[in-house]
């Protein structure tokens, strides 16, 4: 494997899902800004729809450590983060790291669990450390958690906690292929799975130059300031019952940054913002009563501020 | 959705153009200007040749305060003929020439005001029409008017027509336009006579007569102007109580009394010959209304200090009337004491004769009346005491009277004994001519009411008293109307406060009038450049602050500002191609929805880099430009 270089990073990884995940360009795409901009991205869709094999394809994608979690309703907090172990032999305890210890941890059907279990990755996800019995153990880096879950109105699954989503730089929705892409998918696993001739493509040092790289994208006053304009008008709007938190604020404004980063710009336009606003921000608005069973989801109020924020020329 | 919507020129419509060239040439030719306004007319077709265009808010109130100083330089150092006018030709000349200056700064403008292109033109043809010469109307208002109808299609909202699309029924009505224009002159012409008169009587002042009297005054049923608190005079420099005198009369028959019928000669007085050096009392006199040219002066007047021209009667002893178009003021000097050639002079034969003269059929009961209130024997002094006692005392005041038949003063003597002050100083005349008092009916006003700075008179201070000569003394006042009767004692002292503020609004405004008219010119410039140049400089300032705020609450620094007026122009030129971009929507996203011109697109991808990127140089600077000028030019069609 030849080092690649910054540029061409992202269009390694994305090339490299596209050979298994067919017509999913774009969620491709949302899910390497998510990953250049070093934040973590919740997949969520109905069942079947890839998503398992989409993180599994870019944990292969990464020349890093791979861990996977699938949560189920009996899994402990410790089966996350790990625990101390007694060995009698020497008379001590013995930390047994838990799958976080990884670059990419994929954590399955993460509303399956309790909320508990959860909540064990709060730490982790924003601080890339955790701390198991007073001690402090941080993550190795690159870190990157990749969740899937089924939606919140299926059956056994537990809504995941609003201090959890807004960890999560992007919630990518995949939705179901076309037929041209679904008779693709059919011929192309007729007799083996892609999945398996996926190959590592970029190291996790390559990761972490891209990481910096992308945080020397310039960003405008003006554009910085409509960015922050759209978030306070979900603060703003009297049905949002939980708003945009200045997380979500950081995680769009790195991912405009990558996003611009990708399309070989060293600075951010306000179409990065406008772009990635949807699937940053949606999942961190939690609207009032009488909004969510008036019908109004948090992408409307979004589309709403775009039309009502003027964008800076 | 393609753009086919040529780009409109940034140049003003011809048709508007021409309209504006007509009103100012006809303003040249009819007020004979100093050309000013066609120096700002050619200025104007030189926005033709170049379609660059003032950006900036800043600049054209810079533009403006030149164009305005300039225009009234011009037009104050050259003075204009006498032509005859309706009202003062400097004033209109002046108005055109401001609205010349406007409307050039409107056509180097990025986006003319409409309005300001509509009104302007027809305010400098309005100022050309102000002339008695209607030759030069004549041929060029129907140019004028042309130009108006074939501009009326440039005014429209952007999105509307207000002239019919079908072509016909815009002919029609251009012709219907056009007869209702030729009916309105035609009637307007054939009634000129009328609407001049009435504009006459609208623009000159109204004259007040003098006390209600004429130069033959007679003796009426009552006295109508007690109930007038008109003021007519302000006297400055005395509070004391003093009668003001404007006409006297010798000759009385039946009833109305008339100047001496020998000579009555009105001759020019030059100021040598008025204005001594004389120790004394100087009055200062100030009309507030016209007063037919009258002077109200005291009778001890030996001198005059005025910039009027006067004329002098011999029979009344001294100037009566000045010859000012306007409002005359005049300073009459009362000596301290009276001149010897006044202590020692005395009536000419004829004066005296005329001045103890009766009527021929006087009633012999008034002969007799006299001698009863009076010996012959009796000096002067004492005649006169003895009959404004008598008059004073036995008779009344009132302010209507009944005439009855034959004359009236033997019927206020004889019977009904009460009446106004007419027939007081009548009866008091006719019993001390009786008595051999050389005695002459005078009329004026009785000034009694103080004010702050002197007196001040009133409509309904007019009077009518007596003057009797006495050897040795002069002229001696005789008022033999009832103390009630004097207009001190009749009337409230002073009116109700709305009146007097009202009054003491009208003295500020005069006194500014007065002080303005005493400037010179260059004391008007300077003024004028005071009270202007700061408001120009200020409105440049705001509107460079407001530009460079917007540009900073944007995002831009201040070095970034260029890049600010490119965006603005680029933003104009989309709201003229009628596909305005919604300030919520980028660019890019809007030329990719109405399908634009390669150019338009060319120009957004290379602004966006330079707006949004970390360098911005000159040259990149340049090319947006000649861009943007391209785009301009060619319009945005596909």
């Amino acid at each position: 494997m030849t080092t690649p270089t910054s540029s061409t990073v992202a269009q390694l990884i994305m090339s490299n899902l596209g050979r298994v995940i067919k017509g999913k360009a774009a969620a491709i795409r949302l899910i390497t800004i998510s990953l250049l901009a070093n934040g973590h991205t919740l997949l969520e869709d109905v069942p079947g729809t890839g998503k398992t094999t989409l993180a599994k394809s870019l944990a292969r994608s990464i020349d890093g450590i791979f861990r996977r979690v699938q949560f189920t309703p009996d899994l402990l907090p410790a089966d996350i983060t790990g625990s101390s172990i007694f060995r009698p032999q020497e008379g001590s305890f013995e930390f047994h790291e838990g799958p976080v210890f990884s670059n990419v941890l994929l954590a399955d059907e993460i509303n399956r669990t309790s909320p508990r279990t959860q909540s064990a990755l709060l730490e982790v996800m924003n601080e890339r450390q955790v701390t198991v019995e007073g001690q402090r153990r941080p993550v190795p880096t690159p870190f990157f958690v990749i969740a899937t879950q089924n939606p919140s109105e299926f059956h056994g699954t537990y809504p995941l906690p609003e201090a959890q989503l807004d960890r999560f730089a992007v919630r990518v929705t995949l939705g179901y292929p076309g037929i041209t892409d679904e008779l693709d998918i059919l011929y192309s696993r007729n007799d083996h799975d892609p999945y398996d001739d996926l190959k590592p493509v970029v190291s996790c040092a390559d990761i972490l130059a891209v990481q910096q790289a992308v945080k020397a994208v310039r960003v405008e006053r003006a554009v910085a300031e409509y960015l922050l304009r759209l978030v306070d008008a979900t603060r703003q709007d009297p049905r949002v019952h939980l708003p945009v938190s200045p997380r979500g604020s950081l995680t769009l404004y790195r991912c405009a940054q990558a996003l611009a980063f990708l399309e070989g710009r060293d600075y951010i336009l306000p179409e990065d913002v406008r772009t990635l606003t949807g699937p940053v921000l949606a999942h961190r608005i939690t609207l009032d009563t009488k909004a969510r069973y008036g019908g109004v989801l948090p992408i409307h109020l979004l589309e709403e501020a775009l039309e009502k924020v003027a964008v800076p020329r | 959705m393609t753009i086919t919507t040529p780009m409109p020129d940034s140049r003003l419509p011809l048709a508007i153009t021409g309209m504006i060239l007509v009103a100012e040439i006809a303003l040249y030719t009819v007020t004979q200007s100093s050309g000013i306004a066609l120096l700002f007319g050619v200025l104007l077709l030189a926005s033709y040749t170049t379609h660059w265009r003032i950006d900036s808010e800043s600049g054209v109130w810079g533009i403006r305060l030149g164009l305005l100083i300039l225009g009234i330089t011009l037009s104050i150092l050259k003075p204009l003929p006498n032509s005859e006018s309706i009202i003062d030709i400097r004033w209109t000349n002046t108005l055109g020439v401001l609205c010349a200056a406007e409307l050039l700064c409107q056509a180097w403008r990025r986006q003319p005001n409409r309005g300001v292109l509509l009104t302007l033109p027809g305010i400098i043809f309005l100022a050309a029409s102000n002339s008695f010469d209607m030759r030069a109307i004549h041929w060029w208002a129907p140019a004028f008017t042309l130009c108006l109808i074939l501009s009326l299609p440039s005014y429209r909202v952007s999105g509307a027509s207000t002239l019919p699309r079908n072509r016909l029924i815009g002919l029609l009505f251009c012709a219907c336009t056009l007869a209702l224009g030729m009916i309105a002159t035609a009637l307007i012409h054939r009634n000129k006579l009328e609407i001049y008169f009435l504009g006459d009587r609208l623009l000159s002042p109204r004259e007040i007569s003098t006390t209600g009297l004429s130069n033959a005054p007679s003796l009426g049923a009552t006295f109508g102007l007690r109930g007038s608190t008109r003021r007519v005079l302000r006297i400055q420099g005395s509070a004391q109580l003093r009668y003001l005198r404007a006409m006297a009369f010798s000759e009385y028959n039946n009833g109305r009394w008339a100047p001496d019928g020998t000579s009555r000669l009105m001759m020019p007085l030059t100021r040598y010959q008025i204005q001594k050096q004389l120790p004394g009392e100087r009055l200062h006199i100030v009309e507030l209304v016209p007063t037919q040219s009258t002077l109200y002066l005291p009778k001890e007047t030996a001198a005059i200090w005025t910039d009027s021209e006067l004329e002098w009667s011999p029979q009344f002893g001294g100037p009566i009337r000045h010859l000012n178009q306007g409002l005359a003021t005049y300073d009459p000097i009362i000596p301290d004491t009276p001149s010897a050639k006044t202590i020692l002079s005395d009536l000419g034969t004829d004066e005296r004769e005329a001045l103890l003269a009766v009527p021929v059929n006087l009633n012999s009961r008034i002969r007799t009346l006299a001698d009863n209130i009076a010996p012959q024997t009796a000096r002067p002094q004492e005649k006169i005491k003895a009959v404004t006692q008598y008059l004073t005392t036995r008779y009344h005041y009132s302010l209507t009277t009944d005439p009855g038949n034959g004359d009236p003063v033997t019927n206020f003597l004889l019977q009904h004994k009460s009446a106004h002050c007419e027939y007081f100083a009548s009866g008091a005349t006719i019993l001390l001519r009786l008595l051999g008092v050389p005695t002459r009916y005078v009329i004026g006003y009785y000034a009694h009411e103080v004010c702050a700075d002197g007196m001040v008179v009133r409509q309904r201070d007019a009077h009518a008293w007596a003057e009797s000569w006495v050897n040795g003394v002069g002229w001696v006042t005789v008022d033999a109307t009832p103390g009630d009767g004097r207009p001190d004692q009749t009337t409230d002292l002073r009116p109700w406060i709305g009146q007097r503020l009202f009054e003491w609004v009208q003295d500020q405004i005069g006194a500014l009038q007065a002080w303005v008219l005493g400037l010179s010119l260059w004391q008007i410039l300077g003024i004028v450049a005071l009270l202007v140049v700061p408001f120009f400089l200020q409105r440049m300032l705001r509107a460079r602050r407001r530009r460079i705020s917007a540009a900073v609450s944007r995002g831009y620094t201040v070095r970034d500002k260029e890049l600010a007026i490119l965006a603005q122009r680029f933003t104009a030129w989309l709201v003229h191609a009628g596909f305005p971009c919604p300030e919520t929507r980028p660019w890019q996203e809007h030329l990719a929805q109405i399908n634009a011109s390669d150019v338009a697109q060319a120009f957004v991808c290379l602004y966006t880099p330079l707006r949004f990127g970390p360098t911005c140089t000159s040259e990149d600077i340049q090319a947006l430009h000649q861009l943007l000028c391209e785009l301009e030019r060619a319009g945005a069609k596909q």
